[in-house]
């Protein structure tokens, strides 16, 4: 019996050992983590709107300036290439750390069909995510609908130090051994710009989505249903494919016949109402730059403010860091464009 | 399935659970059952040669012990004339069965090993003559563990054809003698009489047993993780390109080949031997601190320590003590006079020796190649030895002091490196280019290691080099270790087992792990 103890006790500090390694030696010096990581510190139930979603989302809202123009708080709690299988734990994952009126869920992603997601696309989300059973049901989920034989036989989905362990070689630096955060509140900027050529024209046919994705996307809404927040399916503008937005149309057509909101910003009647111009608001076919991220964010803060009648925050004290996120964004901008038209943009609302 | 998997680890996990759990009479079953599901992981198409070995040398032992026991009866019968023509008879008979008994088992090894290579020979060969026509290879998967379940059977065949075991009377045991699982994939080679009757002894779950076996199973895994496969990266770069690496590169390439291949099989062998002994079963030690030897034939008393001392009692006694060989003595006394004419026997059976066991790597040139140099080293070190004594005597060397005996080292470690460039390449003739290239100024054609992975090589080698030189010193290190207290036990065990975690080369960004000593 002593030895048991003995040999039990040997094996908790052994495993102890290696979830901190584990720690170590994970990814997490990129956008993804520190989007996270800003959320997990944000104060308690302080988020009014949480975005799901992808590049998609944080490429595109900009939580700073929705604060400073309509008050209330929205983040992108979102990961690149996040396919939306994944986003039923993500909601879990935002859920355990605020309690928001909205969810804001874009679904560009449902697009891709289940046999194109990269390997990126699926270890982006899962390895930021700390060891729990909500990681285990995502990887499970997420190889069941992505998944091949060689997918499936790899253990470093579930335990990422598999993967990570020889990050050794190339060197840990500084941030590997602290926690790091975005600065403005998830939204990542982008400065260049390029024409993404014209739009496709709008199209409003809807695929007929092979059963794997329908599934996926009949959970995704089956679990909506349970939950008590307002939803909004949103797909935001880009240079698509006819084939891709068939698919997207199809699962905005499931949303909206369980009475979900639906905005599919790609269209030419939504592209001009947000006021995007291809020649100065994208940096490539499927993101916009700051300049278009800050359109886009004008008109989906409008809209959610009025639908959803969303609290006004500015002046709270407990909000002081959505303003320092604001005046950091305007800084940043002013740096990075010197006598061009974005810090002008950025701080002058138009409404 | 690779001792370095999740399968394994799993299939060790239940066996042991299965093999405490039931009545100890019954614990040889569960080995034996654990053993052939261990073997059918590598393919249903190759039980068929475990089987056939097992039955025939289980049946031709028994046909030989039953030869033995009738014709004694007779001989105790007979006048003492007769006696001697009966045992003649005898000896003639048990000849005829054990010989035809290793063809039939040895030819289905040298086929699967040897095949191919002599295809290609006759294709060279025909293409010299200019023949039309080549003959194909044939797509051959060596069977897993072939080599060292036959060797293993047909030294407990000759030891009952030599009287020095009695033939097994229990088929099912016999069964687990030659498929014991944790020595299938690359030894070590063990005698009948050191393991067969540890099968039918009751093991009951030990604690300390248990620890020690799972520390060699760990120092095991560093071996192979920490050292070969970060080594196997660098080689594998060279191999591919022979003449991309000149100068000290190669010889860089000789120390590292020789260090890959060293760990590679001694970490296998500790894995099976920390894997047995938690079940009990205790198995031979294969390598004794190799590249501390002295000498050449010293070396090779350290080196694959099961195989050499097989090639030494089946192989070169009953050929240094045949009539032939004898005969053979008398002619070169002759010749030569009695000093030298009694060691050239000795000399030939040496090279055939090392050149036999060269080409059981397989059957290219530059295994064979490798054999006679390594048989030429030992013959010139047993020829020039005495000579070399004198003139250190004359010169007053300090051949007993630590500089004598690290030279002596150097010397044998070098002398055994030029061989492993010789049996590394992929051909003979990239062998030939390498020791040329070696002559040359130095250069690289692409980064061989990033500067982090070299410093971790050079830290595990030289933990693995401490290891060695402190059991070399008769100092047992497991038994040391158990002497400090727990707290810096536990701490050093965790630094070792994470530092495996860390530094090993595993996981998807590696490509799978595979002991060297499994494909012979």
């Amino acid at each position: 019996m002593k030895n048991l103890l003995r040999f039990i006790c040997f094996l908790l500090l052994l495993s102890l050992t290696l979830c901190a390694v584990n720690g170590l030696f994970g990814i997490k010096v990129d956008a993804n983590t520190r989007r996270y990581n800003t959320y997990k510190a944000l104060p308690k139930d302080t988020v009014d709107v949480v975005f799901i979603g992808s590049s998609s989302t944080y490429r595109y809202w900009v939580p700073a300036l929705a604060f400073e123009e309509y008050g209330f708080t929205g983040y992108p709690l979102s990961m690149s290439g996040q396919l939306f299988v994944m986003y039923e734990t993500m909601i879990k994952e935002a859920l355990k750390y605020q309690n928001p009126d909205v969810f804001v869920i874009d679904i560009r992603s449902v697009g891709k069909k289940p046999e194109n997601a990269s390997e990126q696309n699926i270890r982006a989300t899962m390895d930021i995510l700390p060891a729990s059973l909500d990681r285990l049901q995502i990887v499970k989920k997420v190889l069941d609908y992505h998944g091949n034989e060689e997918r499936s036989r790899d253990l470093s989905f579930y335990i990422r130090f598999l993967l990570y362990h020889n990050r050794w070689i190339e060197g840990l630096n500084e941030e590997d051994w602290k926690v790091t955060y975005n600065a403005h509140m998830g939204f990542l900027a982008n400065k260049s710009i390029k024409d993404p050529g014209a739009y496709s024209e709008d199209t409003f046919k809807l695929a007929e989505l092979d059963e794997k994705t329908a599934d996926a996307f009949n959970d995704l809404l089956d679990f909506c249903d349970t939950l008590s927040q307002d939803i909004v399916f949103v797909a935001a503008p880009h240079k698509f494919k006819e084939k891709t937005m068939e698919r997207i149309n199809a699962a905005f057509a499931m949303a909206a016949d369980r009475g979900y909101d639906c905005i599919n910003f790609n269209t030419e009647a939504m592209r001009n109402a947000v006021g995007l111009d291809r020649k100065t608001d994208f940096y490539d076919r499927n993101h916009t730059n700051l300049s278009g991220a800050i359109k886009y964010t004008r008109y989906l803060g409008e809209y959610l403010r009025l639908r959803y009648e969303l609290p006004d925050h500015r002046g709270d004290g407990l909000y002081n860091n959505w303003e320092e996120a604001y005046q950091d964004l305007v800084n940043y901008a002013e740096k990075n464009w010197n006598d061009e038209w974005i810090p002008d943009l950025l701080t002058n609302t138009p409404y | 399935m690779s001792f370095i998997s999740y399968g394994f680890f799993f299939f060790f996990l239940v066996l042991c659970a299965v093999y405490f759990a039931v009545p100890k009479k019954f614990q040889w079953v569960v080995l034996l059952l654990g053993s052939y599901t261990f073997y059918l992981f590598s393919g249903i198409q190759h039980i068929a040669f475990i089987l056939f070995t097992t039955l025939t040398t289980f049946f031709g032992a028994r046909w030989l012990g039953q030869i033995s026991l009738a014709d004694k009866g007779r001989i105790e019968r007979v006048t003492s004339d007769e006696k001697k023509e009966l045992r003649a008879q005898l000896i003639r008979k048990k000849k005829i069965i054990v010989a035809v008994l290793l063809i039939a088992n040895f030819l289905p090894l040298m086929f699967f090993k040897h095949f191919n290579a002599w295809i290609n020979y006759i294709n060279m060969f025909l293409g010299l003559v200019q023949a039309g026509t080549r003959l194909s290879n044939l797509n051959l998967i060596l069977p897993l563990g072939i080599s060292f379940f036959t060797f293993q059977s047909m030294g407990y065949l000759v030891d009952v054809y030599q009287e020095k075991v009695q033939p097994d009377r229990h088929l099912g045991k016999f069964a687990l003698f030659v498929s014991y699982f944790p020595q299938l994939l690359q030894g070590p080679i063990s005698r009948y009489d050191g393991l067969a009757h540890q099968f039918d002894v009751p093991h009951r779950f030990d604690y300390t047993r248990f620890r020690y076996g799972a520390m060699l199973i760990v120092w095991g895994f560093f071996q192979q993780l920490v050292i070969a496969d970060h080594l196997g990266l660098m080689i594998n770069m060279m191999r591919v390109s022979p003449n991309g690496y000149t100068g000290y590169y190669v010889l860089l390439y000789g120390v590292a080949y020789s260090f890959q291949v060293y760990c590679s099989f001694a970490g296998g062998i500790d894995i099976a031997r920390g894997v047995s002994q938690i079940l009990g079963i205790e198995l031979p030690e294969n390598f004794l601190r190799p590249y501390l030897a002295e000498t050449m034939p010293d070396f090779w008393r350290r080196w694959h320590v099961t195989l050499n001392n097989w090639w030494r009692d089946y192989v070169f006694y009953p050929l240094t003590f045949s009539a032939g060989f004898v005969r053979f003595g008398k002619f070169c006394r002759k010749l030569f006079g009695s000093k030298l004419g009694k060691l050239i026997p000795v000399y030939l059976a040496t090279m055939l020796v090392r050149v036999i066991n060269a080409m059981w790597h397989g059957a290219s040139l530059k295994y064979v190649a490798s054999g006679f140099y390594f048989g030429f080293v030992i013959i010139v070190g047993m020829q020039c030895g005495p000579y070399c004594k004198k003139l250190t005597e004359k010169l007053k060397l300090p051949a007993n002091s630590w500089v004598g005996k690290l030279f002596r080292i150097l010397r044998t470690y070098v002398l055994v490196m030029i061989g492993r460039i010789l049996a590394s390449a992929n051909s003979f003739m990239d062998s030939l280019r390498m020791i040329r290239n070696l002559f040359r100024p130095a250069h690289a054609e692409a980064q061989l290691l990033q500067p982090n992975v070299i410093i971790m090589l050079i830290v595990a080698i030289l933990l693995l080099l401490i290891v060695d030189v402190t059991k070399e010193r008769g100092i047992r290190i497991r038994e040391a270790f158990d002497r400090k207290n727990l707290a810096l036990q536990w701490a050093m065990l965790i630094v070792l087992i994470t530092g495996i975690a860390i530094f090993g080369a595993y996981g998807p960004a590696y490509d799978a792990t595979v002991f060297i000593y499994q494909q012979f």
